[in-house]
């Protein structure tokens, strides 16, 4: 078996040295999408305005006093400010774990006491995005709110000298990339996967334009040999633009990856896998190469943006959020922005046990699909 | 006659297609070993499903396909190891070469890896294609093509030899090498079944011939067995000037005492041509041209041939056009 899976790799791989017109969107599309984004970003400037909850659980007059002042802030610069509601404790941690609530501010018991008694008053934030510029603008409303504090919201000179509470921020994740950042990260991702499933799709389109599918099925080589094979081809391929588009873009945006390169190649390669019989589907149907090619290109574009590629999809209603989990697109953005930002390994298995899923579901049923084409071929 | 062992049996076979389509009902044959069997009929005839049955690409919806002796359903592996098959398509990866087609389809069938480049060297021989190794299939004309696809399916050594119109769009040069090769195949004592729409292929090739239509099988026998069960043994064609419209091929048939097949109507009124079936062939000519001149009429011309296949084919399934 072992020698008709190296068979299948090596013609895979000879037919993509051959044909490589996949390479044109891999490299095209990611370096497009940033440029769209660097220009939005640049002249509209970061910020959205979402729903925040508050929560004050001091009855202090310096509790009230800081919670009017988040509350009724008006911004004086192009950012847009988020909406402010209070919440009880459990009714915002609801909303924010059901995503309807963005973030949520907490004024525990005490913060009065431990203002007027000189000590460190804690103020907590919750945000439910750690990906882009809404945590900044999170950030720094909360940091205004301090300064406005501090001055009694009424001092013309903004004095601080003699401040009442200082800022003392901690975050629990080490960074939290800016927009820009954000999208040279999943550039990165977005030129791997159109290389995956461009040259998955144009190969099976091809094999099943010609036929040349049925000389393959129709041998004695062992199913299982024929899924490998074809899956393991997909590996290589998949990361031949990356070569091209990762060091241009790291160096080109002074993006460098903060996690463990292993567990990013790790993910790449899960990606290589589940995206695989994605483009199997596509060649095997649309059977002309050009058809494969646009049609792969839409596949990545859509599954970029619905997955979280320019706005995060905590953002979005429940129900897209529900179906945009079905993509691998999806999965690998999740993993990717995590593990570029952050030397971490928490919070990987769900997105990626889901993309060894799709790998599995998918070859199945694909090769049921193709065995059915050949069939009626 | 010594009965040769069946390497192809094929019992009550029905194929129904989703939709219910019966593209195949209760079809029946068996294929000696080291015969060349032709299997002819109309287009959606069943000829294509036959094939597949045979090579395993289609289960049988009732029915059994045995080669050599296996059941083709539950011993698909080892059948397919038996089996070369050319389908009507050429099938070939358009960005591999000849060399590498073949060294592919070698590791795919098992060859031994020590055989694997003197078996290569000697189909690129055969197919006459040797100098052109190295070049990438694309670009190959559609007989170079054809030929590479021949070869490829007997480079594993297939004791049964399935080819689906082999020599569909090929040049003439190009039909005449695969001819030769299957001829060549033939005496090396392999079995072949091929499908065609070509008669003069099955007339030149086949020890047998099968004809399907609508899914069953509806003759079967040699070339020269059909010709005479189905359309007699000579066909009389003669141009007859002065055979006015009211005169048809059943007058002409009262008057020369033979079976009349047709008789053409030119639309400018000239000579009509009638063709005459006659058992006796160079006997029945002067009577037929004494007596259509005791009617009257004028022979101005008159020639004799051999019914062909073609012929056979029409008498079986009818003109009448299919989709």
């Amino acid at each position: 078996m072992l020698r008709q899976i190296v068979a299948i790799v090596k013609k895979d791989l000879k037919q993509a040295r051959r044909d490589p017109k996949f390479m044109g969107p891999s490299l095209i599309i990611p370096f497009v999408f940033l440029l769209v984004y660097v220009i939005m970003w640049t002249s509209v400037g970061g910020g959205e305005s979402f729903a925040c909850g508050l929560v004050v659980q001091d009855n202090s007059p310096e509790a009230n006093e800081f919670a009017e002042i988040v509350e009724n802030m008006v911004s004086t610069t192009n950012y847009t400010w988020f909406s402010i509601e209070r919440y009880e404790l459990i009714t915002a941690d609801q909303l924010y774990q059901n995503t309807e609530l963005i973030a949520y501010i907490v004024i525990p018991e005490g913060f009065g006491n431990n203002i007027t008694s000189g000590k460190n008053a804690t103020v907590i934030m919750y945000i439910n995005n750690a990906n882009d510029d809404v945590v900044k603008n999170y950030v720094h409303r909360f940091e205004a709110a301090v300064l406005l504090f501090n001055q009694g919201a009424v001092y013309p000179d903004f004095d601080q000298s003699d401040a009442r509470i200082s800022i003392n921020e901690a975050f629990s994740l080490t960074s939290t990339p800016t927009n820009i950042q954000y999208m040279a990260a999943v550039a990165i991702s977005l030129s791997f996967m159109a290389c995956s499933l461009t040259s998955q799709a144009m190969l099976t389109a091809s094999e099943f334009e010609t036929n040349a599918i049925h000389d393959t099925m129709n041998s004695p080589t062992p199913r299982l040999a024929l899924v490998l094979g074809r899956t393991l081809a997909a590996i290589p391929r998949s990361f031949i633009a990356l070569f091209i588009s990762a060091p241009v873009i790291c160096i080109g945006m002074n993006v460098y990856p903060t996690g463990n390169i292993l567990v990013l190649i790790g993910i790449l390669l899960l990606t290589a896998l589940a995206l695989a019989p994605v483009g199997e589907l596509i060649g095997m149907k649309l059977r002309n190469r050009e058809q494969a090619l646009l049609a792969s290109v839409l596949f990545v574009v859509v599954g970029f943006i619905a997955g979280g590629g320019m706005a995060p999809i905590g953002l979005s209603p429940p129900l897209i959020q529900s179906v945009v989990m079905i993509f691998p697109t999806t999965h690998t953005l999740i993993l990717w922005a995590r593990v570029f930002f952050n030397d971490t390994l928490l919070g990987l298995t769900t997105s990626a046990l889901a993309l060894v899923v799709i790998w599995i579901v998918l070859s199945i049923v694909v090769f049921q699909l193709m065995k059915r084409e050949v069939e009626r071929g | 006659m010594i009965s040769l062992p069946s390497i192809v049996e094929i019992s009550n076979l029905t194929h129904i297609y989703s939709g219910d389509t019966k593209a195949l009902d209760k079809l029946s044959f068996s294929v000696e070993k080291g015969e060349i069997v032709g299997i002819l009929g109309p287009n959606g005839a069943g000829k294509s499903t036959t094939v597949k049955m045979i090579t395993g690409i289609l289960k049988p919806t009732t029915g059994s396909v045995k080669v050599s002796g296996l059941e083709v359903s539950g011993n698909l592996d080892a059948v397919r190891k038996l089996i070369g098959f050319m389908p009507q398509e050429t099938a070939l990866y358009e960005d591999l070469t000849a060399y590498e087609t073949l060294e592919y389809h070698a590791e795919l069938y098992g060859v031994p890896k020590e055989e694997v480049q003197d078996r290569i060297a000697k189909m690129l021989e055969l197919a006459g294609l040797t100098h052109r190794k190295d070049d990438l299939v694309k670009t190959y004309s559609g007989g170079m093509k054809r030929r590479l696809a021949l070869v490829r399916s007997i480079l594993h050594d297939s004791e049964l030899l399935i080819l689906d119109e082999m020599s569909l769009g090929v040049d003439v040069q190009s039909r005449n090498l695969i001819w030769n090769q299957v001829r060549r195949l033939k005496s090396e004592g392999r079995t072949i079944i091929f499908c065609t729409n070509y008669m003069d292929e099955s007339e030149a090739l086949a020890d047998r011939v099968i004809v399907i239509d609508n899914g069953h099988l509806v003759a079967s026998g040699t070339p020269t067995d059909l010709k005479r069960e189905y359309v007699g043994e000579y066909l009389i064609e003669v141009l007859i000037e002065g055979m006015d419209s009211e005169k048809n091929a059943e007058w002409l048939a009262g008057k020369v005492q033979l079976e009349v097949e047709k008789v053409s109507d030119p639309l400018n009124g000239g000579p009509r041509t009638a063709w005459i079936r006659s058992k006796e062939g160079h006997a029945d000519l002067p009577i037929v041209i004494a007596r259509i001149g005791e009617s009257g009429l004028t022979v101005k011309q008159a020639s004799m041939r051999e019914p062909s296949l073609g012929d056979v084919f029409l008498a079986i399934t009818g003109s009448t056009l299919r989709d």
